[in-house]
This record gives C-alpha cells, sequence and structure tokens, in this order.
C-alpha cells in the first residue's frame, strides 16, 4: 500500500470497518511512514474530540411551543371551534380593566408633581401586586378553557407569573393530574418544574409521578425529579419498573435514573 | 409516522421526545446561534405536522426528518443570503457534561467548534451528519441522494479540512 491507498482508507480503518489483510497493511505502511502517521493520529485526535462533545439542551419554551403548536392542530382537526365573541369577552374585559389602572396610576402619577417618592413606591409596589393577582385570575379563567389549546395557553401563561401563590401551584397541579388532554398535562409539568425551589411543588410532582401512566408525562416528571436529585422519586419508579402495563422503553429510561439517583 | 400520517397526531409527541434534541444541535453546529436554533427546530416539527400528508409510506422517518431539516436550514441561508457568513459563534455549553468529556478542556471543543465553523457550508454538513449525528453513511446517501462512497470521500477531506484548521488554531 503506498500513501494515497492508506488515505482513502483511512476513515475506515479508524471506524473498524476494514479486515484483517487490509488492516495490517495500513498498519505495515504506517511502521514505516510518520507522514501518514501523523496524518492518521490527527484524524484520531478530532474524531475522538467529535464523538464526547457533549449534546447541548434546548430551552424548555421549544417543548412548550411544540405542544401547543401539537394541540392547536389536533384541536382544528376535531373541529373545535375557537371560542370567539362571547366566550372572549371575559379576558377582553380584563386586559382593558388592566390597561385602565396601569394606565390611571401613572397618569395619576404624573398629574401630581408633589407626590413624594415614598409614596410612589408604595403605589408601585401596590400595583406590582395588583398585577400579578390580576395574572393569576387571567390564568385561573383560561384554565377552565373547553379547548385543549387555550388550557395550554393559560399553563405556559402561569410561567410568566414570578412567584406564583398556592393557588396557581394548585391549579397547575389539579392539571397535570386530572387534565383529560395529555398535552395540557404535560405543558403543566413543564410549567411546574419552573418553580421546583418550593417544596409544596417538589411534594406534589413525586405524588403525581406515583399516579401517571401515560408514557411522556412518566418520562418528564421522572426528568424533572432526578434533574432536582429527589430520591422519593426512586419508589414510584420501582413501580413503574415492575409494572407489566409500562412500555419497555419508559421502562428503560426509569432504570436509568434509578442509576443517577441510587 | 405513518400513524401520524394516518390522523393520530399524538403520535408526534413521541417522536417530537426522541428526536428534538438532536435536531436541535443539528442545527446548532450549523448555524452556532441557539436562539436560532431553537426557532430552525420548532419549524421543523411544524412543517412536519404541516406536511404530514407527503410521508411515503415504508421510507424511514430518520431520514425524512434530517431532509426536512436541511432544507428548512438552506431556505433559511438563501433568506439571509449568507452561507458562509452566518455563524456567530457557538454560545455557552450546557452545564451537564457527561464524566467521558473529562479528558478534554472546554476550550478544545471551542476550538474545534471555530474550526468547524471555518470549513465550507458543505463539508461542515456532512461532518456534523456522519459524526456529530453518528448517522450511517447508508442514511446520508439517503437524506443528500448522494452515494455511499462519494459519501465516504467527502467526509475524508471535510475531515482533513478540519484537521488543518483545529491544528492551525492550536499553534496560535
Amino acid at each position: 500500500m503506498n500513501c494515497e491507498d492508506v488515505s482513502s482508507k483511512m476513515m475506515d480503518y479508524l471506524d473498524g470497518n476494514l479486515g484483517e489483510n487490509e488492516r495490517e497493511s495500513i498498519e505495515k505502511h504506517l511502521e514505516t511512514c510518520e507522514r501518514c502517521m501523523d496524518e492518521i493520529r490527527d484524524f484520531q485526535t478530532i474524531l475522538n474530540k467529535i464523538s464526547v462533545a457533549p449534546m447541548e439542551t434546548p430551552g424548555d419554551s421549544l417543548k412548550m411551543n411544540f405542544y401547543h403548536m401539537l394541540q392547536t392542530e389536533i384541536d382544528k382537526q376535531k373541529g373545535y371551534s375557537k371560542p370567539k365573541g362571547r366566550k372572549m369577552i371575559p379576558f377582553t374585559r380584563i386586559a382593558a380593566g388592566l390597561a385602565l389602572l396601569i394606565g390611571g396610576t401613572f397618569l395619576g402619577m404624573f398629574l401630581n408633581p408633589l407626590l413624594k417618592s415614598n409614596n410612589q413606591n408604595n403605589e408601585l409596589a401596590q400595583l406590582k401586586t395588583e398585577v400579578q393577582s390580576m395574572k393569576e385570575m387571567v390564568m385561573m379563567n383560561m384554565l377552565n378553557e373547553e379547548s385543549p389549546s387555550d388550557r395550554i395557553k393559560a399553563v405556559n401563561y402561569a410561567e410568566e407569573i414570578s412567584s406564583p401563590n398556592d393557588d396557581v401551584i394548585n391549579a397547575l397541579v389539579k392539571t397535570l393530574n386530572n387534565d383529560k388532554n395529555v398535552n395540557v398535562r404535560m405543558a403543566a409539568a413543564y410549567s411546574l418544574s419552573k418553580f421546583t425551589n418550593r417544596q409544596v411543588v417538589m411534594d406534589s410532582l413525586v405524588k403525581s409521578l406515583e399516579k401517571q401512566t401515560d408514557p411522556i408525562i412518566q418520562v418528564v416528571l421522572m426528568d424533572i425529579l432526578v434533574q432536582k436529585r429527589d430520591t422519593r422519586a426512586v419508589k414510584p419508579m420501582q413501580r413503574i419498573i415492575s409494572d407489566d402495563n409500562t412500555i419497555k422503553e419508559v421502562k428503560e429510561i426509569a432504570k436509568k435514573n434509578m442509576q443517577v439517583l441510587l | 409516522m405513518q400513524r401520524v400520517k394516518e390522523g393520530n397526531l399524538q403520535e408526534l409527541a413521541t417522536l417530537f421526545e426522541r428526536y428534538h434534541v438532536r435536531l436541535f444541535n443539528f442545527f446548532l453546529k450549523l448555524t452556532g446561534d441557539r436562539n436560532l436554533s431553537q426557532d430552525l427546530t420548532q419549524n421543523l416539527f411544524y412543517r412536519i405536522l404541516k406536511y404530514r400528508s407527503s410521508f411515503k409510506e415504508g421510507n424511514s422517518f430518520k431520514s425524512w426528518i434530517y431532509q426536512m431539516a436541511r432544507n428548512i436550514h438552506y431556505d433559511y441561508c438563501r433568506e439571509h443570503q449568507k452561507q458562509n457568513e452566518h455563524f456567530t459563534g457557538v454560545g455557552s455549553h450546557s452545564e451537564e457534561v457527561s464524566d467521558a468529556t473529562d479528558a478534554f478542556s472546554q476550550e478544545d471543543f471551542d476550538r474545534l467548534d471555530t474550526a468547524l465553523s471555518k470549513l465550507e457550508s458543505g463539508q461542515r454538513e456532512i461532518i456534523i451528519l456522519s459524526r456529530y449525528q453518528g448517522l450511517k453513511y447508508e442514511e446520508i446517501s439517503k437524506i443528500t441522494d448522494l452515494s455511499v462512497p462519494a459519501i465516504k470521500v467527502q467526509v475524508h477531506r471535510a475531515i482533513k479540512q478540519l484537521r488543518a484548521l483545529y491544528f492551525k488554531l492550536q499553534n496560535i
């Protein structure tokens, strides 16, 4: 073999795709040719590096948007008519009220130059709380929508609330456990994963994993709990593994997750 | 995918869970832009849903989704008319790096990414498909419409070029 032959077979050689004869003649050439040896060494370095290069994780918004899009399409297929007109009124009203409230407060602040800054801060703080509770109310209302894609919107909306009160958390947990649509449940799981710093969220995720039977939800919940290293997930995962109804893929993922936790 | 085509749209969720991370990384290596890669991935699944009826029964879904991913990237580049310039550098890497990567420093990976970004786009793509995404030559052949021997030659050339760029960067 000359340098050209070796070069053309180099990738196959490194990938282990060659028969014994070819492999030996390449190695024989390498013993005498420094240039080829250099090349193959460099190739190996690069291929190794590529093979261990870590995959990056996309942001959760990708999943959210996907499930929202999927559900919208499913709704369309089922012929859900988008609740226009009457049903939209409450939401528009709330939005209009919110606009008035904000507008009014700011107008008041501009018109009254004597207003002390202390006062201003108080009002701003108060405004903030009001916006927050308005957001929470809007979200709860939206959760009662008939169309699943609207409910997903509600769940996504919950994420925007910086530190939601227990009612919101409870509503999300209820959605995760009871919503009849799997995509809405999924979105609720992702939404809740934003608030894993709260004990009550972790508690309910563990409890929920005990109940869930849908494979995708099981996987997502396990992901969240394992990421947070919550060992309470071990028990429900054992049950998932020993349950005959669990599909093979989920069992495998559960086993992998067990290794991480134990 | 056949079941999605037949109207069982829920099945797409399974396909999404299986493929979205690797396709996100496919776009990320091509563009070096996290936000853009999320958008393109989103766009990809939108197209799959929209054009589900064009999936041919018996074909490989994997090849189909990569074909579509290539098209989406190609469309994006054409729209922005800067096939070789849009690479903006790779953003922050995810925090969780598996143990196997201990032997290489983050610097090494960054250098490799930079070298990759300097490749001509066809070469970059073939390396991403065959090495980063770990697709078989036969699969790449279906995706790109090139013969397996032609792909082998291209991969070899691309790695050779990558090697030159990578070690040049190392010596700076």
